[in-house]
């Protein structure tokens, strides 16, 4: 706006806010998997953050952001699409191996994966696991700041963390046979 | 805490010094503890790597709307926050400004002229002199003058009615000297002078006006002003 009258915590927040905007909208995309819920998800945490920015300690702007993102997707949207509970699966200490037989994959599989073929792997992982996997492994946020985001103890996020990770793994395993990539699986 | 645990903390930079000492210890006497930690990075990596950040200009230009917005009705709410004894000031003096204009307004009364023309289209009847008394208190709901039955001033006859949701009577008097009108409102007339006596022409003739008992009072007569205000002040009595 033209005219707007000097707002140096408007001025403050606005700079962050559009830096750390892509991020935002790609976390959303990634949460909601729909373009339009994403839209309304970022909007509406640009909002949340703006009426609270006051109470901002000043340290971390993204990861604070996301965090907001990151309550307003598992109250609102998450509800709504009803996406199926993680049950036991949630649990403290349910970890299990991401590496298969102890077999390391070959770097080429994954150098050969494409930002779409990751992205289509990533939405395959339910929405608890995936939301841990986004926030630690695309937005380097902390394990600290990862359960303050999603409401559950520090176990959970490193139980979620270890579970999705393995999921995604498969998914890309999977993704990789059917492309030609594998034959069998990576262990193979 | 479990071994696949401190891997998984260890590629996060998660660990301790120590914690990573023994993580780092884990891995070089364990293959498969090394295969985890080398997947779980090489995941890690392309994770990171393909997932990139999702421009959005226009979203980002209608989120900025969305602030302007807000910006707009903080300002309002602190405007009105910070000025609200000022603004009730203002607002109580418009209302007590109102209220004073309202009551000193002459056009919220009626006129000497407007009163006697009022009643020229009243029909009179005629009253028992020793019944006026409670003619008005029947008509008024009080009795605002005295008119003894036995005085020298006598009433003849009277007419009633409403005008402009006032109530207005005339009274026709009689004395020595010939015949007189009272006209009552019962409300002010607008007349500033309230309880003393004001000199007034209506119709050609002299009036007297004063306010009596929340009601005004007009006697009009062919006399004298002194001669009017004297028998007024017989009636007021």
């Amino acid at each position: 706006m033209l005219f707007r009258k000097a707002n140096p915590n408007r001025d403050r927040f606005e700079r962050m806010a559009e830096e750390a905007f892509p991020a935002i909208f790609g976390t959303a995309l990634r949460l909601t998997r729909d373009r339009e819920d994403a839209q309304d998800l970022s909007q509406e945490a640009i909002i949340r953050a703006y009426e609270a920015f006051d109470r901002f300690d000043g340290r971390n702007f993204k990861a604070w952001i996301l965090r907001i993102l990151t309550n307003l997707y598992i109250n609102r949207y998450r509800q709504r699409q009803r996406e199926a509970p993680t049950g036991s699966l949630d649990e403290e200490g349910a970890f299990e191996p991401v590496a298969e037989n102890g077999i390391v994959p070959d770097r080429q599989l994954f150098d050969n994966l494409m930002g779409a073929e990751v992205e289509e792997a990533l939405g395959k992982v339910p929405a608890d696991f995936r939301t841990a996997v986004i926030l630690s492994d695309v937005e380097g946020m902390s394990y600290e700041e990862i359960a303050e985001a999603t409401n559950v103890p520090i176990g959970t996020v490193r139980s979620r963390l270890a579970r999705g990770r393995a999921i995604l793994r498969r998914e890309l395993e999977r993704f990789a046979t059917q492309e030609g990539y594998l034959r069998t699986g990576l262990s193979e | 805490m479990s071994d696949l645990e401190r891997i998984h903390r260890l590629v996060d930079g998660e660990c301790s010094a120590a914690e990573q000492d023994e993580a780092i210890r884990q891995l070089q006497c364990c293959a498969a503890s090394k295969a985890e930690y080398e997947t779980i990075g090489l995941l890690k990596e392309t994770v990171s790597k393909c997932c990139k950040e999702v421009p959005n200009d226009e979203l980002w230009k209608s989120c900025c709307k969305r602030l302007d917005a807000i910006d707009k009705s903080k300002r309002a709410e602190s405007f009105i926050s910070k000025h609200a004894w000022g603004l009730c000031t203002v607002f109580a003096a418009i209302i007590v400004g109102g209220a004073y204009l309202n009551r000193i307004s002459p056009g919220n009364g009626l006129t000497p002229q407007e009163a006697t023309q009022s009643t020229a289209n009243l029909s009179y009847s005629a009253i028992n002199p020793g019944s006026i008394g409670s003619w008005l208190q029947e008509k008024f709901g009080k009795k605002p003058i005295d008119v003894s039955a036995n005085g020298p001033l006598q009433v003849e006859e009277g007419a009633y009615g409403t005008i402009n949701g006032r109530r207005v009577a005339n009274l026709r008097l009689r004395d020595a000297k010939g015949s007189l009108s009272l006209i009552l409102v019962g409300s002010a007339t607008g007349e500033p002078n309230k309880a003393d006596l004001c000199e007034t022409q209506v119709q050609s003739m002299n009036a007297v006006c004063w306010e009596q008992n929340g009601m005004s009072m007009m006697l009009v007569g062919n006399r004298q002003y002194d001669e009017l205000k004297a028998i007024a002040g017989t009636i007021r009595n």
